[in-house]
């Protein structure tokens, strides 16, 4: 799969509840809270050429060992505010029977509740959104958003880095070989 | 509006206070790339088949109709000083929200303090405002140094509606639209409540 441009500012996933409301598959009546998934992109790139040499970074490439670095902007326009969180997506391989393992670790947020009662009330970090790893093959992650009234809820998800389909920077498109190469010899010790 | 650079960290805006003629503090005007939606989004959108409200490229569409719609961009910000000099990075979070109530919002995210020498730190003059919410204008000013040995740099980090999808089928012209109204359906967001 492709990642589709390059201004730097890629989004994910996007959501709002009112489309969800409005299609009939949601009155409010269990709380407000609502969830989805989306998947986060786990393939190599796919203008990356694989070189002979086994001491480029890219020459068997595990992409079972990969980091995330995405945020996350959920804003309500009843309950009103806005909120903007930082996590980091980890995924790792055991050799034994627990396979592939991912983790998602809130780094930091900022919120801003224009009314008092936007996502959970009060002075400290937002209720919502909530992210968990669904699936660690596919890197299928699960979002639930809320913290406002049951169709004034949206969010953004943004991808902000890490990935094993970030190009490199040196190798352009155009060139379908590499056009830097590591030429250091490496040794032990 | 073009970003500078197109791997990571373009730089959105800057300046210099070297040619300062009058000790007053310097400040820039600047507008983010949140009210540009991307040129293809709207026409590309999905009108039909199973769910197609539900597709990330429509929500987005519908989301972001104009420069009233909701957002959020993180924006770093480098200010340094020649002669009294030093360096202070700080990273923002504007927030803009169709709510009535809503003129914009500044937060900060964090900040980390550079090697500097004290008379820098003295002024606290290094500040980022909204001065046109519906504009997506911001400004940003700095005299922590000398009046004409100021120098801001503007990063953009993420954020914001001039974005692109990832996902979609790079062989459609917008890059953006659907498969024929058939989209890939491993982003497909389906929703429950919980």
């Amino acid at each position: 799969m492709a990642l589709i441009g390059g201004n730097g500012g890629i989004l994910l996933a996007v959501a709002n509840s009112n489309t969800y409301a409005s299609n009939g598959g949601h009155n409010g009546s269990a709380g407000g809270a609502m969830q989805f998934d989306f998947y986060l992109p786990v393939d190599v790139q796919d203008t990356i050429t694989t070189p002979s040499s086994t001491m480029d970074p890219r020459s068997s490439f595990d992409t079972r060992f990969t980091t995330h670095y995405i945020a996350t902007h959920n804003w309500g326009t009843y309950y009103w505010g806005n909120n903007w969180k930082e996590w980091l997506i980890q995924r790792r391989y055991d050799n034994g029977s627990s396979g592939m393992h991912a983790t998602a670790t809130k780094i930091r947020e900022v919120i801003h509740r224009g009314h008092p009662s936007f996502n959970g009330g009060g002075s400290g970090d937002g209720t919502w959104p909530t992210l968990t790893i669904q699936d660690a093959d596919t890197l299928q992650i699960r979002c639930r958003i809320g913290g406002d009234y049951f169709n004034s809820n949206n969010i953004e998800i943004y991808y902000l880095g890490g990935s094993a389909e970030t190009p490199m920077i040196g190798q352009g498109a155009a060139h379908p070989d590499y056009n830097y190469h590591i030429d250091t010899t490496w040794t032990d010790g | 509006m073009a970003l500078i650079g197109g791997m990571r960290g373009p730089i959105i805006a800057a300046f210099s206070s070297a040619e300062n003629t009058n000790n007053v503090a310097k400040q820039m005007d600047f507008v983010v790339p949140m009210i540009t939606n991307i040129d293809t989004l709207q026409s590309s959108k999905p009108t039909s088949g199973t769910y197609y409200t539900q597709d990330p490229v429509y929500l987005h569409a519908a989301n972001h109709p104009n420069s009233t719609s909701g957002c959020a961009i993180k924006l770093g910000i480098h200010a340094t000083g020649a002669y009294y000099y030093g360096q202070v990075y700080r990273e923002y979070i504007y927030f803009r929200n169709p709510n009535a109530g809503s003129s914009g919002y500044i937060m900060q995210l964090s900040e980390q303090v550079g090697d500097n020498y004290s008379s820098f730190d003295s002024s606290n003059d290094f500040t980022l405002t909204v001065v046109n919410n519906s504009q997506a204008k911001l400004r940003v000013r700095q005299d922590k140094d000398y009046f004409t040995a100021n120098e801001v740099k503007v990063y953009y980090l993420g954020g914001g509606t001039d974005v692109v999808f990832t996902g979609r089928n790079a062989a459609a012209p917008s890059g953006l639209g659907s498969r024929s109204a058939d989209y890939d359906s491993r982003y497909y967001q389906s929703f429950w409540i919980t």
